[in-house]
């Protein structure tokens, strides 16, 4: 009787565990969509925090809109712009790694996290370049504070807190984000079935690379391209 | 319940020409956003445009490279939970434009502290740094620039 149960129960063991479904799922799909709106749960405290510094941003621009267009010159529109082709480029090739996770191509995928991963140390190295220009030039809020010409201190210093914060902010989110990518590159390269049986994982990573590049989106015009 | 698709359990598979569609776009938007910000459009207008132009990246983003137009309505609607509370919470900003400034926010953090330079009776820094807050510091060549 017993031996009776544990073949039974082996057997349905077998039955459930063919490839990536999960016994508590219905099918496939509904397992994929579970992990997906998961995902998407995460990423909405993450645009939730974002958007309550964006919002600190439009106020204290609202207050100080002289001081934050003369300090945005402190930004240079190159780099800016040089770190924005990068996210976008790097986005686009995670979605291609994405692209053949599904059509289970392990050298296509691990080429596309390659590039994507290149993109996030391009990024890293523009941004410590621009940090660097930043803290030569006394612009760190802080004792060591000096204003740019024609600004007042506290205008100027709000401007710099709020680009520090916010693009530091955004900076640990690439460094997480360059973490899972070389995580994700390890587990292709030694064909490990959680990844090439199962594209989630990969889709997972790209949604949060995604999001890093949708932030950067709107923080692009917002600390480089004020108007008066 | 378990409605199996004929195709099997395979997720929408996006062509490779989408993406590279989108990427294209992408950078044409930046490149538009920058040409733009050398504008000068009257009012706010330069805000408009670049707040307009940023969010139809994000969309195209959210659409095609996170797949949210491929998916199903459960993703959907986490998809624009977030974005629509943003929206919300930006709803703050009535308040800001309605209020009658009594002494306004700025005189908190302009008007309370007295500035050091001022107080210690200081040499008042070169013209073009006259206009805060000086504080002492070790780094001779900011000193002497500073006339501490």
């Amino acid at each position: 009787m017993a031996t009776n149960i544990q073949e039974a129960a082996l057997e349905v063991h077998d039955d459930h565990h063919h490839g990536p479904l999960k016994h508590q799922y219905e099918d496939i799909d509904q397992q994929n969509e579970t992990y997906i709106v998961g995902m998407w749960s995460f990423l909405v405290t993450e645009v939730m925090f974002f958007g309550a510094l964006f919002l600190g941003y439009v106020l204290m621009r609202w207050e100080y809109s002289n001081d934050f267009y003369i300090s945005h010159f402190q930004t240079e529109v190159f780099w800016g712009g040089l770190n924005t082709t990068v996210l976008l480029s790097s986005s686009f090739s995670m979605a291609l790694a994405v692209h053949f996770a599904q059509l289970k191509e392990p050298k296509k995928v691990i080429a596309g996290l390659c590039v994507t991963l290149l993109g996030a140390f391009c990024f890293l190295g523009v941004k410590s370049h621009e940090y660097l220009v930043k803290i030569a030039d006394h612009h760190v809020p802080g004792p060591s504070f000096i204003p740019p010409a024609g600004t007042t201190h506290n205008g100027s210093q709000m401007f710099f807190s709020l680009y520090f914060m916010m693009t530091g902010l955004h900076g640990i989110h690439v460094i997480i984000g360059a973490i899972c990518i070389t995580t994700l590159i390890i587990l292709w390269a030694k064909r490990k079935p959680v990844v090439t049986e199962d594209y989630v994982p990969t889709e997972m990573v790209g949604l949060y690379w995604h999001f890093v590049d949708l932030v950067w989106i709107f923080l692009f015009p917002l600390f480089y391209l004020i108007p008066k | 319940m378990a409605n199996h698709s004929p195709v099997g359990s395979q997720h929408h598979i996006v062509p490779v020409k989408t993406y590279l569609v989108t990427w294209l776009i992408l950078l044409v938007l930046m490149s538009a956003t920058i040409a733009a910000s050398y504008v000068q459009l009257p009012g706010v207008g330069n805000n408009i445009v670049a707040l307009i132009i940023a969010t139809i990246k994000a969309v195209l983003v959210v659409m095609v490279f996170m797949g949210v137009k491929y998916s199903t309505k459960l993703v959907k609607i986490w998809a624009m939970i977030g974005f629509i509370w943003v929206t919300f919470i930006f709803g703050i900003l009535i308040d800001y434009a309605t209020r009658i400034p009594v002494s306004g926010f700025n005189s908190d953090f302009s008007t309370t502290v007295p500035r050091k330079a001022e107080v210690a009776g200081q040499p008042s820094p070169p013209q073009d740094q006259s206009t805060g807050y000086v504080a002492p510091t070790d780094n001779p060549k900011l000193k002497a620039q500073l006339g501490q």
